[in-house]
């Protein structure tokens, strides 16, 4: 377990690091083949599995904090700056299968599909017009990641 | 997933208690500039949906309002000096807090104005002030005004009423 201290360096470390290539589209693929190819692509990478009741337990408690503390704002760019955002790019892949999740969610949807876009590295709507095609098509790739239904 | 009713809108937007105001929807996943769009199943947002060809601020911007301004440039809006109510405009208002954009409203026939505050309800205002301070952007005011002639407005603008009691 990561010490306080480091916890903050690290989620420091991943705010300044946060990808911004997705704006060119770059790490996006063209087709729905590509999508689905690097779910699993990212799934091979992942670390063994294991029981993770102690991260969903975590992952909630920052989730709903960031949740409540944002949503009233009418700016991704705001909620970024709040200190839960960080702690959950600080999960890293394993805030993966608890986001997909929640990309449904019919009040915040587009709040955790942008912490996905940042750790997946692709657009948080990827490329889709609308809210509800967006959380669509990561419902379609947390299939591929084999993460979504649990 | 947590649920939201009208006193978080009061928790989050303080002075809009003691302000004329009417709730008409329930929170949903589209933002304030959408909504002043007609738009209520897009979240228009540099982090997230962004025009095509209009610029989108990078991550280490000192500021992101000059690209709004641009975003509703390309919607057709002009910058204007002041909210007053012009019969041939429909205005919108800028709230900003040192240069970052925080929340946008429209400007009815009446006067009076129309809000989506954050991911919680739509509104109607009576005054901009009600939603100042709004969010986490505790110090956001009325910034930018822009307007557009009402000749260009699109045809198939709507917005969701459903009025609740106050």
């Amino acid at each position: 377990v990561s010490s306080p201290a480091l916890i903050e360096i690290e989620t420091e470390r991943l705010i300044e690091d946060e990808p911004s290539s997705w704006y060119e589209g770059s790490a996006m693929p063209a087709t729905d083949e590509a999508l689905v190819s690097s779910a699993y692509a990212v799934k091979d990478t992942k670390e063994p599995r294991r029981d993770d009741s102690q991260d969903r337990a975590e992952f909630d408690l920052i989730a709903d904090e960031l949740a409540s503390a944002t949503v009233g704002l009418g700016s991704l760019r705001a909620a970024t700056r709040h200190p839960a955002y960080g702690e959950i790019l600080a999960m890293g892949q394993r805030a993966v299968p608890f986001l997909l999740e929640r990309v449904e969610d019919p009040i915040q949807g587009p709040l955790w599909m942008r912490l996905l876009g940042s750790l997946i590295g692709f657009p948080p709507m990827l490329r889709m017009d609308t809210v509800a095609d967006a959380a669509e098509a990561w419902r379609i790739w947390g299939h591929a990641f084999d993460s979504f239904v649990r | 997933l947590p649920a939201y009713s009208p006193s978080d809108l009061y928790d989050r937007f303080p002075r809009l208690a003691q302000e004329a105001h009417q709730i008409t929807s329930e929170p949903a996943r589209y933002n304030c500039v959408a909504f002043v769009e007609g738009r209520t199943d897009q979240y228009i947002d540099p982090e997230a949906h962004w025009p095509a060809g209009v610029d989108r601020p990078s991550l280490d911007e000192d500021e992101d309002l000059p690209y709004y301004q641009t975003l509703f440039k390309h919607f057709g809006y002009e910058v204007c000096s002041d909210p007053l109510l012009e019969d041939d405009y429909v205005k919108i208002a800028l709230y900003a807090n040192d240069g970052w954009f925080a929340h946008v409203a429209i400007q009815m026939p009446s006067g009076r104005w129309r809000s989506k505050a954050g991911y919680l309800h739509d509104l109607f205002h009576d005054r901009l002030e009600a939603l100042e301070g709004c969010g986490l952007a505790q110090n956001a005011r009325p910034t930018l005004f822009m307007r557009r002639s009402r000749t260009n407005e699109p045809k198939d603008q709507e917005w969701p009423v459903i009025l609740l009691p106050t």
